[in-house]
């Protein structure tokens, strides 16, 4: 039977030459749009396992709305009573200290950021002044500026500088100094204005009293600069503080055994995989969240922004493989069912002369698997040199889709990117043949003969020899 | 000695609505060391008589046996196989292979264990006048007369006791069909069964027994 196929093969060298040609094609697609898609998830997996996942801790403010709504507000005497009621109500429901502890000790958890306010006023120096500004640059609309906040001195405290918002996403820059720690007690970071205010350096130290007047002496670890466009809502005034230097600033009541209230607290987790996981164990830790109307939101957009394009490119990949698949097995089909009609009369003469129909139906597969296995050898080579420019080309196309849709009819070009400029998105997608990617070209590929010749081995195997050899006589 | 032995058998073919009785009663035997030839009209139904006892085809009525087994019992591909092996009129060897290559495809069908297959089918194609160089090319470029000597050399191989042939002469020569002839002869002194379907009136002169069919019945 292998002899046969063999001979088969190398004496119908046009039929040959064209079915191997179209095997290359076929293979060589299906080995890059494996490679392709296996290049994507591995890209996926790097920039998931690169990138923290945020789970932010914060008030559900649709559930508060809507304890609000619930609330007999008309039996409040006053404004001032509802305000305090809005007050306590939400204290109660904003991410405390406590909560933070209780979560960090997570084995999901590989890094924590809180930041709280606290409440102290300038001793030694002198707060900068919007009104002496020469160039009037904070005047609003010439006029006077309503309840400007640069009036007095704001506080606010982050476990670790490097972690603030507003220095991840370069609303400030750090003009002179480096960025304080959770060690560095007593650090103070201020701005630039402040600092030329009162002729301050880093290195050099200032003084604040917290609300019971007592007197804490910082040092100027660094000066930021609003790299922002300064405007009404710029903060001359305020400095950066180390979180447990903040605690010092509080007294009794406000430190409240460690139950104080933060501004924001997000954690970051080792593995997005693991977001679900986190949330459900942080639920079992804080068995309150819920009465106490907290979330815990997972922030995935800097994943998916990153790798959009390249998501993009693994589903497109997936489609060009269905459709190859698809493809391939119709047109060897066709061509093996051609082929059967040219080779009745050997199929007659063969059943003839008494070998077994499977013999004939594994004749006919062996033939094609012979050229497919030399045609999966060539596209080992051939899609070397065409997966990663079609990769490429995909990406290129996906990003233009992409670019449209942003801007979309009539907006400016400017605005449409300038909003996705915060995110490295991934642009381009390293492709390897690797061996894995070899070895599901060989199951397909031969998975596509196999499925291709069921057709033509149920004509081989319902064949009568003397019906074909009485039509050849 | 090697017997086929039919018995009442009958043929039918459907023709449109009609059942066609193409041979009716058939009762005849064959024996090795034997040269039979069977003659008759076109549609007299000797074609068909040769599909049922060479396994091409399954009998309706009656029974066919190979030293008292029954075809069916053998099955037709194991009967075909073993015990008979068919010459065409249109030779039908496989046309992109040599004549060396069509002898050992055969030989490979039938499972023989010879230590060199190449060496076995030159030394039949030798033995029927077809040379070294002859038999090194594709049948398709070899004589009608030369082509029916491969397919006749395929035939001999697997030394099955019978061989059957439809036409052989058909299409060759006088001097090519007395050759064609000639082996058949050889073949049964060498205690083979030769059964030949043909018009010609040289291969009935010289077969041992000759059956002439007429409207399906042996006369």
């Amino acid at each position: 039977m292998l002899r046969r196929a063999y001979l088969s093969v190398i004496r119908r060298k046009t039929k040959t030459t064209i079915l191997f040609l179209f095997l290359l094609i076929i293979s060589t697609l299906v080995l890059s749009t494996i490679s392709i898609k296996n290049a994507t998830k591995k890209s996926m997996e790097v920039a998931r396992k690169s990138l923290a996942t945020e789970v932010t801790l914060s008030m559900d403010m649709s559930k508060l709305r809507d304890s609000f709504k619930n609330e007999d507000n008309a039996s409040m005497s006053d404004k001032k009573e509802m305000m305090e009621n809005m007050h306590d109500k939400m204290s109660n429901n904003s991410p405390k200290m406590s909560d933070v502890n209780k979560l960090k000790k997570s084995k999901y958890v590989v890094d924590v950021k809180y930041s709280f306010s606290v409440n102290a006023s300038e001793e030694d120096f002198e707060l900068y002044s919007t009104d002496s500004d020469d160039n009037n640059e904070n005047s609003f609309m010439g006029g006077p500026m309503p309840m400007n906040r640069n009036n007095s001195l704001e506080v606010e405290a982050i476990n670790t500088f490097k972690l603030l918002d507003e220095y991840q996403n370069k609303t400030i820059t750090l003009e002179s100094g480096e960025a304080f720690d959770e060690d560095d007690k007593d650090a103070v970071i201020i701005s630039y204005e402040l600092a030329t205010t009162n002729d301050l350096k880093v290195g050099d130290t200032i003084t604040v009293k917290d609300t019971s007047d007592k007197s804490h002496k910082l040092t100027i670890k660094g000066i930021y600069q609003n790299s922002e466009t300064k405007g009404f809502n710029t903060s001359y005034n305020k400095i950066y503080i180390n979180a447990s230097t903040a605690e010092s600033f509080m007294t009794e009541d406000e430190y409240n055994d460690g139950n104080y209230i933060l501004k924001s607290a997000v954690f970051y987790l080792d593995d997005p995989e693991n977001s679900n996981k986190f949330i459900s164990e942080s639920k079992n830790i804080i068995t309150d969240l819920e009465d106490r109307n907290l979330t815990l939101d997972i922030d995935t957009r800097t994943y998916e922004q990153m790798t959009s394009s390249i998501q993009n490119v693994a589903k497109l990949s997936t489609v060009i493989l269905v459709i190859v698949i698809i493809a391939a097995i119709v047109v060897i089909s066709l061509i093996t069912i051609n082929s059967l009609k040219d080779r009745n009369y050997e199929l007659g003469v063969l059943l003839g002369l008494g070998e077994k129909k499977i013999k004939i139906v594994s004749q006919f597969i062996a033939e094609i698997a012979l050229l497919a296995t030399i045609s999966f050898v060539c596209a080992i080579f051939s899609s070397k040199l065409i997966s990663q420019k079609l990769a490429d080309t995909i990406i290129t196309s996906q990003q233009q889709t992409e670019e449209k849709m942003v801007m979309g009819p009539g907006m400016d070009r400017g605005n449409g990117i300038k909003a996705m400029t915060n995110v490295n998105e991934i642009k381009n997608v390293d492709v390897n043949v690797s061996t894995k990617d070899i070895g599901y070209l060989f199951i397909v590929g031969y998975g596509i003969i196999i499925i291709s010749n069921i057709v033509p081995s149920v004509k081989i195997i319902n064949s009568d020899p003397k019906d074909i050899l009485s039509r050849k006589e | 000695m090697d017997k086929i032995k039919v018995t009442n058998v009958s043929h039918y073919y459907q023709d449109g609505v009609k059942k066609k009785r193409v041979l009716k009663d058939i009762n005849v035997e064959f024996e090795t060391g034997k040269f039979y030839a069977i003659l008759g009209e076109s549609g007299s139904g000797k074609t068909t008589m040769l599909s049922l006892i060479s396994g091409l085809d399954t009998y309706q009525e009656g029974e066919i046996t190979f030293n008292d087994k029954t075809v069916k019992e053998i099955g037709l591909n194991n009967y075909r196989l073993k015990y008979v092996n068919i010459i065409f009129q249109s030779y039908n060897l496989i046309p992109y292979m040599t004549a060396i290559e069509n002898v050992i495809i055969m030989m490979d069908i039938m499972k023989l264990k010879y230590k060199n297959k190449k060496e076995r089918a030159l030394k039949i194609l030798n033995s029927l006048g077809i040379d070294n160089d002859t038999a090194s090319r594709t049948v398709l470029k070899l004589s009608g007369g030369e082509q029916q000597r491969v397919a006749i050399a395929r035939s001999l191989v697997g030394d099955v006791p019978f061989i059957m042939a439809d036409e052989p002469t058909g299409n060759l020569d006088e001097d090519t069909e007395e050759k064609i002839i000639s082996i058949f002869k050889d073949l049964v002194k060498k205690g083979k069964g030769v059964i030949v379907v043909t018009h010609s009136k040289k291969v009935a002169q010289n077969a041992d027994v000759v059956l002439n069919i007429k409207g399906g019945d042996i006369k």
